[in-house]
């Protein structure tokens, strides 16, 4: 026991991300809408389609066409399911005043479902032959006492939506991938220091793992780059410094491979070891924030901004963090036991 | 990497091994003719959830990939001390 709680508490708290990640709903929102566009002035019929909605289970529905802080209610609803609702809307002949925002938020409220929305749901024309049918007015700051969803929930992010569960597999992975590369380093500076032949198989070991983990970050990546951005690979900024740090990284391997005499390749590859991570924190976390990137935690903006990390999520994320190093040390634990052994067979 | 000592190594096995480097190059292709057609429909369904399960996928066959190859290394490392206790007899 005393050797390997460790690896235990890794696999629990793999387990709990594993299931508490999977397990738990996204909280409420709007698909889509459609028409896409409305004419100002006129009536609108609008259907939404809702995501994770329960519609026939609440008495009152509340809607609005939301402008910048002016909105108009929805004159009348008709709840067909769960997830589908159309909405009657009478727009007004005119933009507020001072507004130049034509893409409206639409916003639905009821007891159950909360508040959920989406941006951008219609975009509003101006009025065509100058007749309009309404005499409703924009109304400032009208929306009010909200509703808030019950239960332990996950943000909803339109084009994301479930795919938002990837953050406990892809981006753990890289922050697990990050401890072990400096693990890696830290042995290799020990070998430096030492000269123990132990410190360069845990060096190595650890190198090796967090290849691993960092390859396997790159394929879920663009797995998940596909679904979101729509291309495996767009040769985004992130993309391409992640590939060159994780190339810079596998040399380190070519150069082992390439040199016979045992205390040589240590003392190289050690000292290479250390090159290849001070190569790595600008590549991955310093170039890719200087430009623009499709990548989240880019272009100037903080890696987890409230947008994409709320604190359900932390709750999972941050344990699995853990829960992937721990397993990653495991890992390297048998290979360096393996690299160890193999050398004492070697000597007798 | 450590059995493609060179390039002409790489070669010959591509030469040696047709069978199975067709075969892989018959899968992917396959899968990408599938992925063409369905793929779009299927993976946005039910809120792109199967862009997790393909994520978990990926993830599980790096990790047997790497278990295979930490087995294999101690396989050899067991028929060498094996021979060497023989040896010895």
């Amino acid at each position: 026991m005393k050797n390997w709680w460790w690896k235990i508490l890794g696999m629990l708290l793999l387990i709990y991300g594993f299931t508490a990640g999977l397990l738990l709903p996204l909280k409420t929102g709007i698909t889509d809408a459609s028409p896409f566009t409305a004419e100002l002035g006129k009536s609108l019929e609008l259907r939404s389609s809702g995501y994770n909605t329960f519609y026939t289970q609440s008495d009152t529905h509340r809607a609005w066409l939301k402008l910048d802080d002016y909105s108009i209610p929805a004159k009348e609803y008709s709840v067909s399911s769960d997830q589908g609702m159309v909405l009657y809307f009478d727009l007004p002949e005119k933009l507020p005043a001072g507004i130049e925002e034509r893409n409206a938020t639409l916003i639905i409220d009821n007891e159950i479902d909360g508040t959920h929305l989406l941006p951008g749901a219609v975009y509003l024309n101006d009025l065509k032959d100058s007749v309009s049918n309404t005499n409703t007015v924009w109304s400032e700051n009208a929306i009010k006492e909200l509703n808030k969803q019950e239960g332990i929930t996950f943000p909803y992010r339109n084009t994301l939506y479930e795919t938002i569960r990837n953050t406990y597999f892809h981006v753990s992975l890289w922050f697990a991938m990050i401890i072990i590369f400096i693990a890696g380093m830290v042995n290799s500076i020990n070998y430096l220091k030492k000269r123990k032949m132990d410190y360069d198989h845990r060096a190595s070991s650890f190198t090796s793992v967090g290849i691993l983990f960092g390859i396997l970050g790159l394929l879920t990546g663009a797995v998940w780059a596909k679904h979101t951005w729509g291309a495996y690979w767009s040769w985004d900024i992130k993309q391409n410094m992640t590939a060159i740090s994780l190339l810079i990284y596998l040399a380190y391997f070519v150069l082992r491979a390439s040199i016979s005499d045992v205390d040589k390749k240590a003392r190289l590859a050690s000292v290479y070891n250390i090159f290849a991570f001070t190569a790595l924190i600008p590549l991955i976390y310093v170039i890719p924030r200087l430009f623009s990137s499709l990548h989240p935690g880019n272009g100037g903006n903080p890696a987890f901004g409230s947008q994409d990390l709320d604190n359900t999520m932390r709750m999972i994320f941050y344990p699995i963090i853990i829960g992937w190093t721990l397993f990653g040390w495991w890992m390297a634990r048998v290979r360096t036991r393996t690299k160890i052994l193999e050398e004492k067979v070697n000597q007798f | 990497m450590g059995r493609f000592k060179n390039l002409f190594t790489f070669t010959h096995f591509l030469i040696m091994k047709k069978r199975t480097v067709l075969f892989i190059l018959g899968l992917v292709l396959t899968l990408q003719a599938f992925a063409q057609g369905e793929q779009v429909d299927f993976m946005r369904s039910i809120g792109k959830i199967y862009v997790v399960v393909a994520v978990i996928i990926v993830i599980l066959l790096g990790l047997f990939y790497y278990l295979f190859r930490m087995d294999k290394n101690l396989t050899k490392l067991e028929n060498q001390i094996n021979r060497d206790v023989r040896a010895k007899k």
